[in-house]
């Protein structure tokens, strides 16, 4: 009886058993899947399938399309922090896109908070809402004040509550999201938090323009030149016990040169680079 | 410190013309900065402003010359040992003004400033911008005098000293600050 027992259950178990184990908000993976830090699935149809850096969407997909990011962490202590998830579409040649000042960039923030935010801050609510791509620019490119256009006055007010102040971070660190503050001035690594959430790659991937610079050598234009339909939905997570956790969210993937950037605020000591797929052609 | 300030001297204009110089470029920078990088060095309208508080050099250099213009017999329009004074105060107020630049355009190009700057933003409510630029502006200029005092005057007790010296030194600093809140802040761009 008991040797029937033991078959019993663990042909049960066997049945029940995910393909993978996963962590919090984390769908059933496909068999022979181990999802890793940084990768992004979608539900393709029925069926989860992994998206690529070359991949695209298929065009049968559905709209608007459920993606999951995974977020997983090796340390023992687990790891909390915001991913940012930018979205867009770049300008064909043969469309005129809007002036900077009038286009607008569409920003959100989950009302979700993780559990425990202790030492820091329980993340201020925030209604999604819309700033001047020139704001956005001159805040995250430049680490300039929008301010300092009278015009302006009002997205540095949004810009300032979307952006939330002593989260909690790696190590149980309280950082704000917004912190132009340099990785490492001695590996002269110039990236921030505020870097990630240009549109700029080579803000992201180096950090922010000079201010000085661009007094002596005027630029003009910023990282969302060329862009339109941008979208920043920045959202908090917490590795659980499982030390993987999945970042769930929908995106409407129309139009082409659909581009979907992914930047994890707390990806490790040493920032991961952005991750970045072309959805569509 | 004095023999620096002597009006008259030629070995003085190098190192006068290299401050107006650096003054005026950390100025159009800084403005830059204040403004969303609305103002560049290409604009002939921000070196006049950025000379204008170098016009305070022109008051001690004009009575000065004004005393030449006139015959010998005429009694003095200022004492030497004021006019010495004034030139000092004049100097010293402008040494402190490309301190206080340099400071501002520090801050900002390390990406200190957004730390600085954010807990004034708070505490004013991320509005109300004038008066928290006002706010700004005294701290500006208060890192700019602690400069100035510690590579300029701590060698030189005297100019520390005396209580007249402390008045003189906030008055110097409110009028900064108010140079500093006029020119970089409250000025729009063009």
């Amino acid at each position: 009886l008991v040797i029937r027992e033991i078959l019993f259950s663990s042909v049960i178990c066997s049945l029940s058993l995910p393909a993978y184990a996963a962590g919090a908000n984390c769908p059933v993976f496909p068999v022979g899947a181990e999802p890793s830090d940084g990768q992004l699935f979608y539900r393709d149809g029925r069926s989860l399938a992994e998206l690529k850096l070359s991949d695209q969407i298929a065009d049968r997909t559905p709209n608007p399309v459920q993606f999951y990011y995974v977020l997983r962490e090796a340390s023992d202590e687990g790891r909390a922090g915001f991913v940012v998830i930018k979205s867009g579409r770049k300008l064909g040649s043969d469309e005129t896109g809007e002036a900077l000042q009038s286009k607008l960039v569409h920003l959100k923030r989950s009302k979700k908070s993780i559990a425990n935010n202790y030492p820091c801050d329980v993340p201020s609510a925030f209604d999604e809402t819309s700033v001047a791509a020139e704001s956005y620019d001159n805040y995250h490119d430049y680490a300039y004040d929008p301010r300092n256009k009278e015009e302006y006055e009002g997205d540095f007010h949004t810009l300032s509550k979307f952006h939330v102040r002593r989260y909690l971070g790696r190590n149980k660190a309280c950082k704000n999201t917004d912190s132009s503050l340099w990785d490492g001035l001695l590996r002269l690594d110039f990236r921030s938090n505020r870097s990630q959430f240009s549109f700029d790659p080579i803000v992201v991937a180096f950090g922010i323009h000079s201010q000085a610079w661009k007094a002596i050598r005027q630029t003009v234009g910023g990282g969302s030149t060329g862009l339109a339909d941008q979208r920043v939905r920045m959202k908090q997570y917490q590795t659980d016990d499982s030390k993987i956790t999945c970042i769930p969210f929908t995106l409407n993937v129309r139009g082409r040169d659909f581009f979907l950037r992914i930047n994890d605020l707390e990806s490790g000591i040493l920032r991961k680079p952005e991750g970045s797929w072309q959805l569509t052609k | 410190m004095t023999d620096r300030l002597i009006i008259s001297s030629k070995a003085a204009l190098v190192p006068r013309f290299a401050l107006a110089a650096s003054g005026c470029v950390l100025f159009i920078v800084a403005k830059s900065m204040a403004t969303g990088g609305q103002a560049n060095v290409g604009q002939p309208v921000y070196w006049l402003i950025g000379l204008l508080p170098f016009a305070v050099w022109g008051l001690p250099v004009a009575i000065n010359w004004l005393e030449k213009w006139r015959s010998s017999n005429h009694r003095k329009l200022l004492p030497s040992n004021l006019q010495r004074l004034v030139s000092e105060i004049a100097f010293r107020h402008l040494v402190v003004w490309v301190c206080t630049l340099g400071v501002f355009v520090a801050s900002h190009e390390l990406q200190l400033a957004n730390s600085i700057q954010s807990p004034v933003y708070e505490a004013m409510g991320y509005r109300n911008f004038t008066a928290t630029n006002f706010i700004l502006s005294l701290m500006y200029v208060g890192a700019g005098y602690l400069i100035w005092a510690i590579f300029f005057s701590l060698r030189d007790v005297s100019v520390m000293g005396s209580r007249a010296r402390l008045v003189d030194l906030l008055a110097l600093f409110v009028i900064n600050a108010g140079v500093f809140f006029a020119l970089v802040y409250l000025i729009p761009a063009v």
